[in-house]
């Protein structure tokens, strides 16, 4: 019969996503607190030490051999995801103390990956055994495996609290976890910590604070690849507080000689040949200036050697590589893991701080001790009711003998001792089955003595099952035992924030050199090393060469447009091309139909010397380092500025230099030392030159004076600044006639007077655009 | 005006006699209907505007008569010669009324540029007029010349010895004998006549519509920008940046000259209008192509340079040109057209005379107008995006045309031998391990099997382009075959029921709660019809002694025992938990879960009632928001009753 029923969507995707969810975040991708292992891992230490005993003495087995039964028993999953994680276990550049011994190539640093399971072999390390040992003695819950054929732990007894010590990456539905290692003494010293507390007074453990565990024991993270954390303690102490957090961790470097670098660690999970490519990437690419090479030298440490230029600063090659490549990292903690709930078979996501995570580890530890000793005591009584049914024996051994020797057959015997000495059946099968030098004297004595042992040690652990405190200091002492056995100095330096000597400048990453940038009338900007003729410069056709200007490249230029704005650009931002270069919109913000009128070079080898003009700048007063600009506008208005406030690179939008009326616009921006002349021309024929000290000189952006007195309509049309007697303004007339007005021709006079008018009909056309002119830099 | 003094019959060519044009007027104005009897009155206007746009006519006069039939064309240009021509010994009036490829615009030097090139105009028209009246005022001389059907009936006769000023006015009333129907369209010529003097800016025409009672002059300052803007506002839809660009060449440029106008506008389609010499040309041709290449060229250098261009979006050139509004117009030294009617120009080199000057100048003009070239980047982009996603679901249909319909099925899919949707059944398997036992376990004549490799994508957190890239999505979309999105269609869906077939383990919920998010993202209909079902593959096996039994849940699991039990008190029963459907022997699988007698589906519905819920539920669960997702399963991680392990 047909069976269909139907279900809403929402519901159907709604309780199978959230069965997904839960099954990844409680048996795929957290690890337990307890014992700091997701339940593949759990799996892998379970089946090489339950079903193949490979223990640290034994002989290695295939890594398939591992795989293979852990898939066949435990993890019904993909054998990749099972070999991963168990090479994982075996690396020692992942975990901080390795739990399995890979024989074989079982990848590297520089992101080699492990030979393939047909290759390598693996058994347990002793640290792995301090996890595994006491499974023997029923100390932690089982559960069936995936078809109930087997049965599995659901969390190992470890001694040690490894969900620190190794750490543990994840990411899970809706929550990820990322635990750094730690060290293995500093975590056990905070965990005996917190048991003292625990024992001094019963409430206490839950008030020690992050501080004093961070202070005096835990003091950050610990990677197996050494490092150095660049965060505060108190930083610390607040990522173990809120159990999230990001860490700073930077490789170390000793500088070898004057010519020498060399990188002795770096930052965990930071794939060694990557960053190795990455630093030789920003050394081809001439960005630090102070390395000429790399060269990875490491063995099984290690040693990646920079060669540093002549002269150069190793701090500030470090600065920029922290800065600029992996060598610095940020390692994001998020301390989430699995915590016990009141069912010991269901695990619940919980982000805890440090002690909280230590609290149930040693919880978890009590528990065990318990349960080990309840085990031990369950097989000393066992054995004790043995033994007190020989001492009965004992006591009567010729009747026992006899009755055995008159027995029919070993049921019969077994009845009628039972019968005769009310011995239990389990006493006098043992009994019976005891051999015959048993009953020498010296053997009766031995299993007397041997009750009389076993009744002591019973009662002592009643006793300590009594006393929970005497459990505790049995938790402390094994904890201690554990460090003696495993611990190991601290390989992660914590430095605190990075004191350095060097401070991080990017000018100090520009290659210093003299450079041409050049600027076209359409706005297209580019930057050449040399040129062989203004002809040669490519520029898109129809285009126009505006400017050319000369500099270093750690000097800036400086754009006037003729909206009123000046846009700087350091000479090496500038892109270096021997085709168009880019449009100036790329590098600024313009506005429709801004264009540049003027643009200056700040490069003290290039512009104009200062006048020292008494008015200006009386005796002592400092002189301007960039000299001045000038600018003309069209409804007649000139300003004079001071250059050093553009002189510094802008933002995109810019900084206003010319206030302007409605519809005015400025015309020309130059250059000037204070010692020019003016030329002015306007549309209807009229000029004028007057010296430029007649214009006052701001420090920031105005409006500026009158320059030349204009008629009714009339409007300026171009204006340019000479130094010589033969230089002026090139202006041509309606009829095609070109006259130049200059101090030879037309007399100086004072600003803002009427004009000259230089032609007796029509008007002016155009002023002629002053030819590309460039100016060398004069050594000093 | 030393220059119309030299213009004289010596500068009349003739080429070939007038005669065919009669027996096969097509060939020469596109055929004997309206278009052709309106080609007519095209012919002698562009002659009087080639008048004008030489600068030698400022004035032009059409006068459509009372009867409809008939036109006046004047001018007031420099007359057409009337004085002896050279080899013909005819007045040269008349040698370019009476011969086929005769005139002054053949070597360049009388009209740099203009329309009526192949010289058939005026002669074609009088060939094909009942009547036609020629009237030349030239040296202070009005002269007078009527013909009949391209005979001349008359000889030239002065009839003014006083005449002011010069021009050329024509007569003429198509021939009945040729044209069907020989009424003009008076609303036509005025359209026409208007778009002419939007392209010649000093032009002034002066329409009267005789007929109608009208009379308007027709004068644009503006030029092609006023026409541009009133091409923008027929498009109805608002532009994307105000400024209009435009190229207004005064003067020939080497061979050419180029008058461009255009502006981004959010239509949906883009409008060139064409023109060489203000011939339109409806068919586009070299300079449109011309100035496509421009068009892309610019803008794709200017969003390159600005780096405009999302990460894997492709910009094409159609994206960059949709919403476009333009006029091209090229005057050029002898255009090649195809055809009389002239609707294509044929020059190759006209391609480079318009795309070098347009490429260059509007490049600059986006480098130099941000608040335009920034709205004019985002509308293309918007532009690439819409139809990156339209074409990939417009592919994903178009695939299925009928001819390869079984060609285009993916290669992992197991069809049925069925034709028929109605009966069809597609089950969507996890794993190619599970797939090979549905295939074998399957009734091949109406069970189709598709095998999926791993999880497939989140649909709710991809585009649709990144959907239909996605190998597993597009299998499951092509074996539908109904297309995806806007573009499905219901009655190509190839089966009825598709049913999601995936392990009884977390991992396969998590597929079948990914697929169901692919169909109501992407497939929704199909969930609307009910179409989509979730099979229930038994959850135990119950082995005791020799025999098996299947539970589909724990109930029927303990039902199973208890009958056993009730048979056997001490029989030994094993309970296996299925995991994976390939644990199951094919035979196995078709008893319990493909068997459409004895298997259990779950129909997935969408109540309208609780379609917010759902849409909330699918949002929440599958979208990007992991704070909502975090608060979401702890908030019902109660509810779950089986977790695997």
């Amino acid at each position: 019969m047909p069976h269909i029923e139907t279900i809403p969507l929402h519901e159907t995707a709604r309780s199978r996503y959230l069965n997904y969810a839960l099954s990844v975040i409680t048996s795929r991708a957290l690890p337990d607190v307890r014992d700091g292992l997701k339940p593949v891992q759990r799996r892998i230490l379970y089946a090489m030490f339950a079903s193949l005993r490979l223990y640290p003495d034994a002989r290695y087995r295939k890594s398939a051999t591992i795989v293979g039964d852990v898939m066949g028993k435990y993890h019904p999953h993909g054998d990749t995801a099972i070999y991963d994680a168990m090479v994982r276990l075996a690396q020692d550049f992942s975990l901080r103390d390795p739990l399995v011994e890979g024989h074989g190539n079982f990848g590297s640093v520089d992101g080699d990956s492990p030979a393939a399971m047909r290759y390598t072999e693996a058994r347990l390390r002793s640290l792995a055994m301090e996890m595994l040992e006491e499974l023997r003695q029923d100390t932690v819950p089982f559960r069936p495996n995936f078809d109930g054929s087997l049965s599995e732990p659901v969390v190992l007894p470890s001694k040690f609290p490894n969900l620190l010590v190794n750490g543990a990456t994840g990411i899970a539905v809706g929550m990820a976890t990322s635990i750094p290692p730690h060290n293995l003494s500093e975590v056990i010293g905070a965990a005996i910590y917190l048991v003292d507390a625990r024992l001094k007074e019963r409430a206490n453990w839950n008030k020690v604070r992050v501080q004093t565990l961070v202070r005096r024991h835990i003091r950050g993270p610990d990677f197996p690849t050494g490092g150095q954390i660049l965060n505060t303690p108190e930083e610390l102490v607040n990522i173990y507080k809120k159990g999230e957090g990001s860490i700073t961790v930077r490789g170390e470097y000793r500088v070898q000689g004057a010519r020498r670098v060399i990188i002795t660690s770096i930052p965990y999970a930071v794939t060694k040949s990557t960053l190795v490519e990455k630093i030789a990437d920003h050394i081809a690419r001439e960005r630090v200036p102070q390395l000429s090479d790399i060269r990875d030298e490491s063995t099984d440490e290690v040693r990646i050697v920079l060669e540093l230029k002549r002269g150069a600063r190793a701090e500030a090659a470090m600065a920029y590589l922290f800065r600029h490549t992996p060598l610095q990292t940020r390692f994001h903690c998020n301390l989430t893991c699995l915590v016990p709930t009141g069912n010991p078979l269901v695990c619940a996501p919980d982000k805890l701080d440090l002690p909280t995570m230590l609290r149930y580890f040693l919880n978890f530890r009590l528990d065990v001790v318990t349960r080990r000793l309840r085990h031990e005591l369950e097989q000393l009584n066992r054995r004790i009711h043995i033994l007190e049914g020989f001492e009965i024996i004992f006591d009567a051994l010729d009747e026992a003998v006899k009755i055995i020797r008159s027995s029919m057959d070993r049921k019969d015997a077994d009845q009628r001792l039972r019968h005769r000495f009310g011995l239990t059946e389990l006493q006098s099968e043992a009994v019976l089955d005891a051999r015959l030098y048993k009953l020498a004297q010296l053997e009766i004595l031995a299993i007397r003595e041997e009750l009389e042992a076993k009744r002591k040690r019973a009662e002592e652990i009643a006793r300590l099952l009594e006393d929970e405190p005497a459990r505790w200091l049995m938790v402390r002492g094994e904890l201690k035992e554990i460090r003696e056995a495993h611990g190991s100095s601290r390989r992660t330096v914590i430095s605190g924030p990075a004191n350095e000597a060097y401070e991080y400048s990017s000018e100090d990453f520009i290659v210093d050199e003299d450079t041409y940038v050049m600027v076209t009338r359409e706005g297209w900007i580019k930057r050449q090393r040399s040129y062989a003729d203004l002809e040669s410069i490519r520029i898109r056709e129809g285009d126009e060469l505006g400017w050319v200007l000369a500099g270093r490249t750690r000097n800036t230029v400086v754009l006037f447009t003729n909206y009123g704005r000046a846009y700087t650009v350091r000479l090496d931002q500038v892109p270096s091309t021997t085709g168009y270069g880019v449009p100036l919109q790329k590098l600024f913000g313009f506005s429709d139909r801004e264009r540049v009128v003027g643009a200056i070079s700040c490069d003290s080898r290039i512009l104009p010397k200062v006048v020292p003009d008494p008015e200006l700048f009386p005796e002592g007063a400092v002189l301007p380092d960039y000299g001045f600009l000038v600018a003309f506008s069209r409804q007649g208005m000139v300003l004079r500025l001071a250059l050093d406030a553009y002189a510094e690179p802008s933002l995109k939008a810019g900084r206003l230099y010319m206030r302007l009326k409605d519809g005015d616009e400025v015309l020309v921006v130059q250059a000037a030392g204070g010692l020019e002349h003016a030329c002015v021309a306007s549309k209807q024929g009229y000029a004028l030159i007057f010296p430029v000290q007649q214009v006052t000189c701001k420090r920031g952006a105005a409006m500026g004076v009158m320059a030349m007195r204009l008629g009714k309509e009339d409007y300026l049309l171009g204006a340019t600044l000479s130094t010589q007697a033969r230089e002026g303004l090139v202006v041509e007339t309606n009829r095609g006639r070109e006259d130049i007005v200059r101090t030879t021709k037309y007399p100086v006079t004072n600003r803002a007077a009427d004009g000259h008018a230089i032609i007796g009909q029509g008007y002016l056309a155009r002023v002629l655009p002053k030819p590309v002119e460039v100016l060398l830099p004069q050594h000093k | 005006m030393a220059e119309a003094n030299s213009y004289t019959g010596r500068d009349i060519q003739v080429l070939e006699g007038l005669a065919p044009v009669r027996k096969r007027p097509g060939m020469y104005i596109g055929g004997t209907g309206k278009p052709g009897l309106h080609h007519l009155l095209w012919e002698i206007v562009d002659n009087a505007v080639d008048e004008a746009v030489n600068k030698h006519a400022t004035r032009i006069e059409v006068t459509l008569h009372a009867d409809k039939s008939s036109v006046t064309v004047t001018d007031n240009g420099r007359g057409i010669p009337v004085d002896d021509h050279p080899v013909k010994k005819v007045p040269a009036l008349q040698v370019i009324l009476t011969t086929l490829h005769s005139g002054g615009k053949f070597d360049g030097k009388q009209y740099r540029t203009s329309g009526g090139l192949h010289g058939v105009g005026a002669s074609v028209v009088n060939a094909l007029s009942r009547r036609l009246v020629a009237t030349v005022k030239r040296d202070g001389k009005a002269y007078r010349q009527e013909y009949a059907r391209g005979k001349p009936s008359t000889g030239l006769t002065v009839v003014d010895s006083e005449a002011r000023g010069t021009g050329t006015s024509i007569y003429f009333e198509p021939d009945p004998l040729i044209f069907e129907p020989t009424t003009f369209d008076g609303e036509w010529i005025r359209e026409q006549l208007e778009i002419k003097t939007y392209l010649n800016r000093n032009l002034r025409i002066l329409f009267r519509d005789e007929a109608a009672g009208k009379r308007r002059t027709y004068h644009h300052e503006g030029g092609i920008v006023e026409y541009l803007q009133e091409l923008v506002r027929q498009a109805g839809a608002s532009v994307v940046h105000e400024d209009i660009f435009t190229i207004l060449q005064e003067e020939l440029v080497g061979e050419a000259r180029i008058e461009i106008a255009l502006q981004w506008t959010e239509a949906a389609k883009e409008r060139i209008v064409s023109f060489v010499n203000g011939i339109p040309t409806r068919s586009g041709g070299t300079h449109v192509q011309g100035f496509k290449d421009a068009v892309r060229a610019a803008v794709r250098a200017y969003m390159d340079t600005h780096n405009l261009v999302p990460r894997k979006l492709d910009v094409s050139a159609d994206d960059m040109r949709e919403g476009l509004v333009a006029i091209v117009n090229l005057f050029m030294v002898e255009p090649q057209f195809q055809g009389q009617t002239k609707e294509k120009l044929n020059n190759p080199s006209a391609r480079s005379l318009v795309a070098g000057p347009l490429r260059l100048d509007l490049e600059q003009y986006l480098n130099s107008h941000p608040s335009a070239s920034e709205a004019i980047g985002a509308r293309v982009i918007q532009a690439a995006k819409a139809r990156q996603a339209s074409r990939a679901a417009v592919r994903s249909v178009r695939r299925k045309t009928a001819m390869s319909r079984r060609l285009n099925l993916p290669g992992k899919l197991a069809d049925c031998s069925s034709d028929n949707p109605a009966d069809g059944e597609l089950f969507i398997v996890e794993g190619d391990s599970a797939g090979g036992s549905a295939k074998q376990g399957r009734d091949r004549s109406y069970q189709a099997v598709l095998p999926l490799r791993g999880k497939v994508l989140n649909a709710e957190q991809a585009s649709l382009k990144k959907v239909l890239g996605n190998n597993e999505l597009s299998n499951v979309a092509n074996a539908l075959g109904c297309g995806i999105g806007n573009a499905l269609d219901l009655d190509k869906l190839r089966y009825h029921k598709v049913i999601l077939l995936m392990d009884a383990d977390s991992d396969g919920h998590h597929i079948a709660t990914l697929l169901l998010t692919f169909f109501y993202r992407h497939m929704k209909q199909l969930l609307d019809e009910g179409y989509v079902y979730i099979a229930e593959p038994p959850l135990y096996r119950i082995d005791a002694g020799k025999e098996s039994h299947w539970a589909l849940d724990d109930a029927e699991r303990d039902r199973i025992c208890r009958r056993l039990r009730r048979k056997r008190s001490n029989i030994r029963i094993e309970i296996q938990r299925f995991k994976g459907l390939g644990e199951m022997m094919p035979a196995t699988l078709k008893r319990t879960t493909l068997d459409p007698e004895k298997r259990r589906l779950l129909q997935v519905t969408l109540p309208a009632a609780e379609s917010a819920e759902i849409e909330q539920t699918i949002t929440g669960l599958m979208g990007s928001n992991a704070a909502e997702r975090y608060r979401f399963i702890m908030q019902h991680a109660a509810e779950v009753e089986e977790v695997d392990v």
